[in-house]
């Protein structure tokens, strides 16, 4: 399974949080918010600044591009953690 | 004649202050990623409304019980400082629940919609590429990071995560 992040960042942000935290997964640049409001995710003013974000979510995509696993959080503070997500992943062949 | 009537000490106050305390220092919790956190929220609801209703005992205690009970002053600041605390921690639980439907994100057995993004070299990665699908038209070879990971031995899935930046 490839772990990708994808965030309003910059991609210079992106490389500094990468960096510091020691991420070697890819972390994607979304500034204008494109693709987050393609997958209907975005959280208008929800930034610094009133700028419009995504709201947390993830998504298991097999190879053929087919959404096998979602998790739509309803707390910002709660996240899909690890174990839960390699679980998921363990059923794709 | 005077009635001899044994002064207790007033804890309650104390404990409204620990509680709003301890329901602030909750939300550290999620950092550790347990089992059930889920059930953090809720707690850290729960040890606010106990030290709210500690808050006003204790001031009950003090202004309707003086002759047992003291603390009129520090019930009362301690009182203020509960409230103030486990305001916070309420406000900060409204807000994390403030998040808009997700109804409209595509669902488990739709495609994912494709897309083209910048990784953190400036490069740009598509959702095929990650799939290790069709690499053809990254011209230029694969420079370092994610376009590198993405022409190599295409993965059995791929998890997008989507968060909110700005850490």
């Amino acid at each position: 399974m490839r772990p990708v992040a994808i965030s309003v960042d910059a991609p210079e942000v992106s490389r500094n949080l990468a960096g510091k935290a020691g991420y070697t997964f890819p972390v994607l640049s979304d500034p204008q918010a494109e693709t987050i409001r393609r997958y209907n995710l975005l959280h208008k003013a929800a930034g610094p600044e009133g700028s419009d974000i995504a709201r947390p979510a993830e998504f298991l995509v097999d190879s053929s591009g087919t959404v096998r696993w979602v998790n739509f959080t309803e707390d910002i503070r709660v996240r899909a953690r690890a174990d839960e997500m390699l679980a998921a992943a363990k059923g794709i062949k | 004649m005077t009635e001899i009537t044994e002064r207790r000490p007033n804890r309650a106050p104390w404990l409204a202050l620990l509680l709003a305390l301890a329901a602030m220092l909750s939300n550290g919790a999620f950092f550790l990623g347990l089992p059930g956190q889920q059930v953090i929220p809720w707690l850290g609801l729960a040890l606010t409304i106990a030290a709210l209703v500690y808050a006003v005992l204790g001031l009950l205690r003090a202004f309707r019980q003086p002759q047992v009970y003291g603390g009129k002053v520090s019930s009362s600041i301690l009182g203020v400082l509960a409230l103030l605390i486990g305001g916070l921690s309420v406000f900060t639980s409204v807000h994390s629940r403030d998040l808009p439907a997700a109804g409209g994100a595509p669902q488990v057995g739709q495609k994912a919609p494709d897309f083209t993004l910048a990784d953190t070299s400036g490069n740009k990665v598509s959702l095929g590429q990650l799939l290790g699908k069709g690499d053809a038209g990254n011209a230029g070879g694969s420079p370092a990071g994610a376009a590198s990971n993405a022409s190599a031995a295409a993965p059995k899935a791929v998890l997008l995560v989507f968060y909110r930046g700005y850490w």
